[in-house]
């Protein structure tokens, strides 16, 4: 759906400041269809990677390229994007509704479909019952809500959001992760940035994972997960003898088969058989630590 | 474009509308009016110059004053607040955008200025003051002069920081208001190269007394056609060459 292509990008505090390199050479593929998430810890480089991806900044060298399926002009693009950025704020004095029309109308959507999706989106968000109030009074998760309905609202095929979960109470990280597996399944790409690792491990199936700058992985996050796993088996039985349901932990595949053979034989069940897998966060403070 | 152009001024206008700024001052113009009334009674001769006076001035202070601080966040907040993000990354370019909030600011003014001077104008009508087609080339004037500080504030503040920008703005505006004046003082024209100095700044830099024809109205001096399009002309120039820089400078601009 869209790649970059060696992309570098450097900053100046002040004008007597040296440089700080954000991004070095970054080059990574998002595929079409896919749920990408794009971690990477605090201060990484995520933001800065999404502000050049919509071209809100410039990148001292490469280039980022979109699919064509997404259109060849800028405009066309843009209008098949979707993006939420971190911690949005709206309008203060506009209602919640009068804001939706807003970025209706710059979406180029007509009076009745903006008002169809408007009515959609808030509902299926549960911001419907604020529309009317001005944005001012809203909480600090309702304007995520907010953000997130202006983000879909004219139906875009490339979902981007930073950081779209913070802020939110469990329910309604829980209403954001469901409402991002929907628009995966109906074939929207979506490409979303966070620091906390397990949203991420649980709904993506793919990851780029990036760390002061440097790509450290891009591919499917089962991929990494396998490259990960360790050399441990876990095996859960229920012991005839003993008549308990029993657990060991054996290294090397090996050593493992043999010991399920021979208790198989005494006429004990198996319950599992578990190859110890490490979870994407201890992958990442592994590699981190490394 | 046009039509994300006007979208956004539509916006924008009822965004600053539903601020209530525009009430507050309708009601400071009216509390006002019923000043210069009163003080109307205790003057000889005209009373009803007063009263046009007053309000005209408030009209144009209040005015220049939106223009001042509510313009110098007019795209600062939106870059502050990462508003501007949800608008460019959509079909919008960043042309549209600055002139869509232009337009919607500009109409304020313009707001602004009709209803203070609606108000000044009543009191001066209910005063027996006489019609003048004047008027209304007076109210123009306020509101370009307005709205030239507007776009004076919003492409330093492109440049600068705020604080900088509303401090330099105040500066330009009451340097542009006295240029003029100054020139002819005679300490001034006594030293060619301060006069020459002089004309330079009032070619360069924004020149308000140029488009300021409150003077012909309150003292009744012949104003021409040519003299108020000369200042209609040079107001527009202004604000076309001040749109032209701050457009260049927000297309290259990094919105980090």
């Amino acid at each position: 759906m869209f790649e970059f292509k060696d992309i570098k990008k450097t900053f100046k505090v002040d004008f007597w400041d040296p440089t700080f390199t954000v991004l070095n050479s970054l080059s990574f593929k998002v595929e079409e269809g896919t749920m990408c998430g794009f971690l990477g810890v605090n201060g990484a480089g995520k933001t800065t990677s999404l502000k050049i991806l919509l071209g809100f900044i410039k990148p001292d060298a490469g280039i980022v390229e979109f699919s064509s399926k997404l259109g060849l002009s800028k405009s066309e693009i843009f209008s098949r994007i979707g993006f939420m950025p971190e911690r949005p704020y709206f309008y203060p004095d506009l209602t919640g509704r009068e804001f939706l029309k807003y970025m209706g109308s710059l979406s180029k959507l007509n009076s009745r479909l903006c008002n169809e999706n408007i009515s959609r989106w808030t509902k299926e968000l549960s911001i419907d019952f604020a529309l009317n109030r001005k944005i001012k009074t809203y909480s600090k998760g309702m304007l995520q809500r907010l953000g997130f309905a202006v983000t879909l609202l004219h139906d875009p095929q490339l979902i981007i959001l930073d950081e779209p979960m913070s802020g939110l109470d469990p329910v309604g990280r829980k209403e954001f992760k469901d409402i991002f597996k929907k628009l995966n399944q109906q074939g929207k790409t979506v490409f979303f940035s966070s620091h906390i690792v397990n949203d991420i491990e649980e709904i993506c199936d793919h990851a780029v994972v990036i760390d002061k700058g440097d790509l450290f992985y891009s591919g499917k996050l089962n991929d990494l997960l396998e490259k990960n796993a360790t050399d441990q088996y876990e095996i859960c039985y229920f012991d005839k003898k003993t008549e308990k349901n029993n657990m060991e932990i054996l290294t090397g595949y090996n050593q493992a088969v043999s010991f399920v053979e021979a208790f198989l034989k005494n006429d004990n069940s198996l319950t599992s058989f578990v190859r110890k897998t490490m979870s994407l966060e201890e992958i990442i403070y592994k590699v981190r630590n490394d | 474009m046009i039509r994300d152009t006007l979208t956004i001024a539509k916006f924008t206008l009822i965004q600053i509308n539903k601020s209530k700024i525009l009430v507050n001052v309708i009601f400071l113009s009216v509390a006002i009016a019923l000043v210069s009334y009163v003080l109307s009674e205790f003057t000889h001769g005209v009373p009803s110059k007063i009263s046009l006076d007053i309000g005209f001035g408030l009209a144009s202070l209040s005015s220049v004053g939106i223009a001042i601080f509510l313009g110098v966040q007019l795209l600062s907040q939106e870059m502050d607040s990462r508003t501007i993000y949800m608008i460019i990354s959509r079909p919008v370019s960043r042309v549209s955008f600055y002139l869509g909030k232009m337009l919607g600011m500009s109409t304020f003014l313009l707001l602004n200025t009709i209803l203070v001077s609606m108000v000044a104008l009543s009191v001066y009508l209910k005063l027996n003051g006489p019609w003048t087609n004047l008027f209304i080339v007076t109210i123009l004037s306020i509101a370009l002069e307005a709205i030239l500080t507007l776009f004076v504030v919003v492409s330093l503040a492109l440049i600068v920081n705020n604080v900088i920008s509303v401090v330099t703005t105040i500066a330009l505006y009451v340097v542009g208001h006295g240029i003029e004046d100054a020139k002819n003082i005679t300490y001034v024209v006594s030293r060619p190269w301060l006069e020459n100095l002089l004309r330079i700044y009032s070619k360069v830099m924004p020149n308000f007394s140029q488009i300021n024809l409150k003077r012909y109205l309150l003292y009744s001096l012949d104003l021409y056609p040519n003299s108020w399009g000369w200042s209609l002309v040079y107001a527009l120039f202004y604000i076309l060459f001040l749109a032209t820089i701050s457009i260049l400078v927000l297309r290259n601009k990094n919105l980090d």
